[in-house]
């Protein structure tokens, strides 16, 4: 199963599930990290950690042991340039 | 017509602040960073003879969770207290936004969506259809740019609007308010479109019954991705793409530090540069002053031992504050505030997470260092922020090891007198003082392990920073702003404790009690190289760090040697006659930046911890790291010269 914190930069994948339960969940999806929304790494701190990712038209950077638990199908480059809405804001169905 | 009160809620960042300076005309601090507000601010004003309360609630991403400013914003929504609710949304963002309008919408039937920030995504060629947003949500919609004060009139006058329709209603108290949101649709009226809504057909028909019960986060996020959808056009294919560029000139491995390093660099070296030259104008002018009012309390009859009072304890030390931390003041406060505005803050933050994470503290503890830089107790409060007890004590505990403002003028003119020799440049002042900052950075962290690992057991909770985007400051209005409210209130505590201390110290002095005082603490000053007076001027600066320079001043003019000290050298060889050193001068600037915070911290330490134990812990840790480090460089520069 693949987590956000695993995507190579720039690569988009759709968020599946979040292995967190209670605040901490809302906690997140509240940021925009809700299952069914489209997100994107864009870059790491100086020393790899953390991670940028776009997500909801907004810059959230998380830390990896916070992005591995969230888990993730990426997108191929076709699913996400065929769609005319900015990629960042969509939820993909 | 009663007073109509409005809360002001939204996403954080999203200049729910600007607004409510544009409207109150009141000068809250804003800043480009999420969770400037944290504790509900209040303001008023009128239009057309209707009077309004404000109340800026603190930024929160919905209103579901626990943290602290969620309670405070949903209790507040939910007391009904507010007679409107005014929700900011960011136009460039508006999609995570929308979830937070949605959440309002369920909890209160009054509510206005404000669009702000529109003058920045039509930069970004972002479109939003206020008149389609206003019919899918069916409630008043206005776009704004406060900061450019656009839409305001609208805003005001759909409040304006509101407040009538309340009015109406409470007066025929018997009719029962069954439908607001059929009322809502006709406040729509008067939105700047200027036009009645059209019938929003089967869309919104279908999406109504989903109000009546609590919406999960599913449906509300499929609700506002679908508005969105109807309302957003971005013409870019990438709408943020300079802010990718600077973020990967600011973050990236090969670039991120240096230019942290070299903006801090740079800072330093404008104040101290910048500041030399109007001091000198400023202790001449006094200086030429002195002798006038001399002359005047003279011919006012005023005894001597008055007059000695007012000129030698009250005159100078007021004119040294005023002369020798003003001017590095105005200009270090506008370049710390224009970085606060351009959004740099949070990537500095970014950049260094990593350090807090290994340190087993919290990433926003790098956002609170930061705010220490500005004022040591606005940042104990900004530790709210964090939300994990342990790494919120832990950034209150670390936090007065970071100087503050107050203590800046007295750093660098220890530092340009001691170390800078006598080229007179003052790049190497502020190489010097960039060091300093870097070892009290270094401290913290040191520090902030030890707490994790001892007193403070634990692992690191999760952590999101969100990274706003970059705003252009605006030079002007900051310029201003900044030395109107931040510099002038500094200066002015200052003034206002300094001048009751040196009337106390010319007291003490004239008693004899003052040497009393530093030859017992005499014996722990020299073995920290330092002596007696020095730490009787740290203890009687504990109201304020700007005074602890001044008062040990006044103590060493006041044992008999009377010499001007209107300027830097003057000031040196003043020092000097006192035994001062190289070893000194470092001791110094090691004591002045890790001992007790300020009275001002310590009172606020308290109300946030609500306790005795954790207060006393704050000012315990660091001042016993001083006295350590005190010790440590005195002996070993000791044992140095020993064998040398």
């Amino acid at each position: 199963m693949n987590t956000i914190s695993s995507l190579p930069l720039g690569q988009s994948a759709v968020i599946s599930d979040l292995r967190l339960i209670g605040r901490q969940r809302q906690h997140m999806e509240d940021l925009g990290f809700l299952p069914g929304a489209l997100i994107k790494p864009l870059h790491r701190g100086p020393s790899g950690d953390p991670t940028a990712y776009s997500v909801m038209g907004a810059v959230v950077a998380l830390r990896r042991e916070d992005a591995s638990q969230i888990l993730c199908t990426p997108c191929s480059k076709k699913q996400v340039s065929a769609s005319s809405i900015p990629d960042e804001g969509r939820v993909c169905p | 017509m009663r007073p109509f009160t409005i809360a002001l809620a939204g996403n954080p960042n999203v200049g729910k602040s600007s607004i409510f300076n544009a409207l109150t005309h009141l000068h809250q601090h804003t800043g480009n960073w999420p969770g400037k507000t944290v504790s509900n601010a209040t303001g008023r004003f009128s239009w057309r003879n209707a009077d309004f309360t404000l109340v800026d609630l603190p930024g929160t991403y919905s209103l579901r969770s626990g943290s602290v400013e969620e309670e405070i914003a949903r209790d507040y929504i939910k007391s009904g207290e507010a007679d409107c609710v005014v929700c900011v949304a960011d136009a460039t963002c508006l999609q995570r936004n929308l979830n937070l309008v949605l959440q309002i919408q369920e909890l209160t039937p009054r509510l206005i969506v404000c669009v702000n920030l529109l003058d920045e995504a039509e930069k970004k060629k972002i479109h939003v259809d206020l008149k389609h947003l206003s019919q899918l949500l069916q409630v008043p919609v206005i776009g704004t740019s406060a900061r450019s004060g656009r839409g305001l009139t609208q805003l005001k006058d759909a409040l304006y609007q509101q407040a009538k329709e309340l009015h109406n209603r409470e007066a025929v108290k018997d009719i029962p308010i069954v439908d607001s949101r059929a009322q809502s649709v006709i406040d729509c009226e008067a939105t700047p479109t200027g036009e009645a809504p059209a019938p929003t057909g089967g869309i919104a028909a279908s999406e109504t019954p989903a109000m009546a019960s609590p919406a999960s986060p599913e449906e509300i996020a499929s609700r506002s991705q679908f508005i969105y959808q109807c309302c957003v056009t971005a013409q870019n294919e990438d709408p943020h793409g300079r802010d990718r560029r600077l973020d990967r000139l600011f973050t990236s491995r090969r670039t991120g530090y240096p230019i942290m390093l070299l903006l801090l660099c740079l800072i330093f070296w404008l104040t101290i540069s910048g500041a030399n030259l109007p001091s000198q104008w400023l202790s001449d002018g006094f200086h030429q002053l002195e002798p006038h009012l001399r002359e005047f309390l003279r011919a006012l009859s005023v005894p001597a031992t008055a007059e000695s009072l007012l000129m030698d304890g009250l005159y100078k030390t007021l004119t040294w504050v005023i002369s020798v931390m003003l001017p590095p003041m105005a200009i270090f406060f506008p370049m710390f505030t224009l970085l606060e505005d351009s959004g740099y803050l949070p990537r500095i933050a970014f950049n260094l997470d990593h350090c807090f994470r290994r340190c087993g503290a919290h990433g926003k503890q790098s956002l609170t260092t930061c705010m220490a830089f500005g004022c040591n107790a606005c940042a104990v409060t900004g530790c709210r922020i964090i939300e994990s007890p342990r790494e919120r004590m832990i950034a209150i505990l670390t936090n007065a090891l970071i100087p503050c403002n107050g203590k800046f003028a007295g750093l660098i003119a220890i530092l340009t007198m001691f170390f800078a020799g006598s080229s007179g440049s003052s790049l190497l002042p502020a190489l010097l003082l960039t060091l300093l900052i870097l070892f009290c950075f270094g401290l913290t962290l040191l520090l902030s392990r030890l707490l994790s690992k001892t007193l403070l057991r634990g692992l690191p909770s999760s952590f999101a920073l969100e990274l706003p985007p970059y705003r252009r400051p605006q030079f002007g209005k900051v310029i201003l702003r900044s030395v109107l409210d931040r510099t002038l209130f500094v200066l002015g505590r200052a003034v206002c404790v300094a001048a009751p201390a040196g009337v106390l110290i010319w007291i003490l002095a004239n008693a004899g009690l003052l040497p009393a005082i530093t030859s017992a603490l005499d014996p722990l000053g020299r073995l920290m190289g330092l002596d007696g007076v020095i730490l009787t001027a740290f203890l009687l600066g504990f109201p304020a760090n700007e005074i602890v320079i001044p008062i040990m001043l006044m103590i060493y003019l006041s044992t008999g040697v009377l010499t001007d000290y209107a300027s830097l050298t003057e000031l040196h060889q003043l020092l000097v006659l006192h035994g001062w050193n190289g070893v000194t001068a470092l001791c110094f600037l090691l004591f002045s930046v890790t001992h007790f915070p300020c009275g001002t911290t310590c009172l606020t330490i308290y109300k946030e911890t609500k306790s005795r134990k954790w207060t006393a812990a704050a000012i315990v840790l660091p001042t016993l790291t001083g006295i350590l480090l005190c010790i440590a460089a005195n002996s070993l520069f000791r044992l140095c010269s020993f064998f040398i």
